[in-house]
């Protein structure tokens, strides 16, 4: 019997540190914009490579590592954000900065905030997972597609159903 | 003006992430969009951010690391390991001396399995106690056998190095010569910042390398340090004086095991 466990780790963990070195300040980038909050980000920024240390074997994103990273900081942060009970606080100020700055603005002049407040709770996992990539993440849609491996069409389908309960959120809201 | 890119994309473009080509076109694209070099302007700043206390952060995530194989450590101890003989360290764990029905049938299996590579060792010569246990193996010529406390050994002797643990950790070994001389064993060819060898999980190990011993006669020991943090071969070697003397680890190395195994050069 060799020393396979003893090398297979030593590699991971130089792989980790390798990844760590090249990526972590964008893997921040992405967290402070999904917990607003410095500190936090850079709690997450640890786990996520932490995180990544444990599942290197499951990679499984082609050449880069980037997606897979980018995709175990966003889960991260998630669990963060619901362990705390802000999921809506937090969410919703990145997703209302960005969709603000959208041509299409996710609710027109209605309160973005207040409404994804309360919707965000009311939301399935993958369902705040297409936002949170699409929104706060800013990739597209192809790209969210890429991420969750669904097609384009299906991220689309989706965005526009989060669209319209976010709207009809507003509505009832504003009816109230 | 041609589309604007996604800010996943900016943070791949800044990365260097991309093919040659889409690089060369989002470059284009910066030339005559503010509002994505805003976006990229943004995405630099955090990651300068970040990177300005680049090494804390990377010291900080090895740290989280190991203490994570600490953890995993205790809840194998506390699992499936009890006493047997020591002169461990860890003589204020509590926890691996509760035993519980699956405790006590998971230490005998283990004692059983070590009893062909351990039954004529002394008492005090043998840990196994939360989780580790160290043996050398002899290869001369064609024969291969499992040393004892205070065999014989000969010039050209081949040793290996078995290791069973209950958990993860990092080893160390050292080699005390007759005339005191230390020498560190393992890792091999390692720098003195390095954190020895990582072992991510329980079981039996076996080093590749082997040593192969000089014509130096006299009484000499091999000393295992297990530990699970990522002790550096200097702060061992700067301890290793005590660990010797005391035969147990150093405050600053608590956390750990040791043990000696003591043999004769004729």
């Amino acid at each position: 019997m060799g020393f396979p466990t003893m090398k297979t780790v030593a590699e991971r963990t130089k792989t980790i540190e390798s990844l760590h070195r090249r990526y972590a300040g964008v893997i921040f980038d992405l967290c402070v914009r999904i917990l607003k909050d410095s500190a936090e980000a850079e709690d997450a920024v640890q786990e996520t490579f932490f995180s990544a240390f444990r599942a290197l074997d499951s990679f499984t994103y082609g050449d880069s590592h980037l997606p897979w990273l980018y995709r175990i900081g966003t889960n991260v942060c998630l669990k963060m954000i619901r362990t705390k009970k802000r999921k809506g606080a937090q969410l919703s100020d990145n997703i209302e900065a960005t969709a603000a700055a959208e041509p299409e603005n996710l609710t027109g002049r209605l309160s973005i905030r207040a409404q994804l407040q309360s919707l965000m709770e009311k939301l399935d996992e993958r369902n705040v997972q297409i936002l949170t990539y699409h929104y706060v993440a800013g990739m597209n849609q192809q790209e969210v597609a890429d991420m969750l491996g669904i097609s384009r069409r299906a991220v689309v389908k989706r965005l526009t159903k989060l669209k319209e309960i976010a709207v009809q959120h507003a509505l009832e809201d504003h009816h109230d | 003006m041609t589309e604007c890119f996604s800010r996943f994309t900016l943070v791949r473009f800044h990365k260097k992430d991309l093919t040659d080509e889409t690089h060369q076109r989002i470059q284009t694209h910066l030339d005559e969009c503010s509002r994505c070099r805003d976006v990229l302007g943004e995405i630099q700043t955090n990651d300068a951010a970040y990177n300005r206390n680049a090494t804390a952060h990377s010291k900080r995530l090895m740290e989280a690391l190991a203490s994570e194989i600490q953890s995993e450590n205790a809840a194998d101890s506390n699992s499936a390991v009890s006493k047997v003989v020591a002169i461990s360290s860890r003589k204020t764990k509590k926890n691996v001396y509760i035993l519980i029905p699956l405790a006590a049938a998971a230490a005998l299996t283990l004692a059983l399995y070590f009893l062909p590579y351990f039954k004529s060792a002394p008492l005090d010569e043998i840990t196994y106690k939360g989780g580790f246990s160290a043996g050398i193996i002899a290869k001369r010529a064609d024969e291969q056998f499992t040393v004892r406390p205070n065999d014989v050994l000969r010039e050209n002797d081949a040793l290996r190095f078995r290791i069973q643990t209950s958990g993860a950790g990092y080893l160390y070994i050292m080699n005390i010569a007759a005339n005191g001389e230390i020498t560190g064993l393992c890792p091999f060819d390692a720098p003195l910042n390095s954190p020895g060898y990582l072992v991510d999980a329980a079981g039996e190990h076996v080093l590749d390398e082997s040593v192969v011993l000089d014509n130096s006669i006299g009484t000499e020991q091999i000393v295992f340090v297990f530990h699970s943090q990522p002790l550096s071969i200097d702060l061992i070697q700067k301890h290793a004086d005590d660990i010797i003397k005391q035969k147990t680890l150093p405050l600053k190395l608590r956390g750990g095991h040791i043990q000696f195994i003591q043999f004769e050069k004729k």
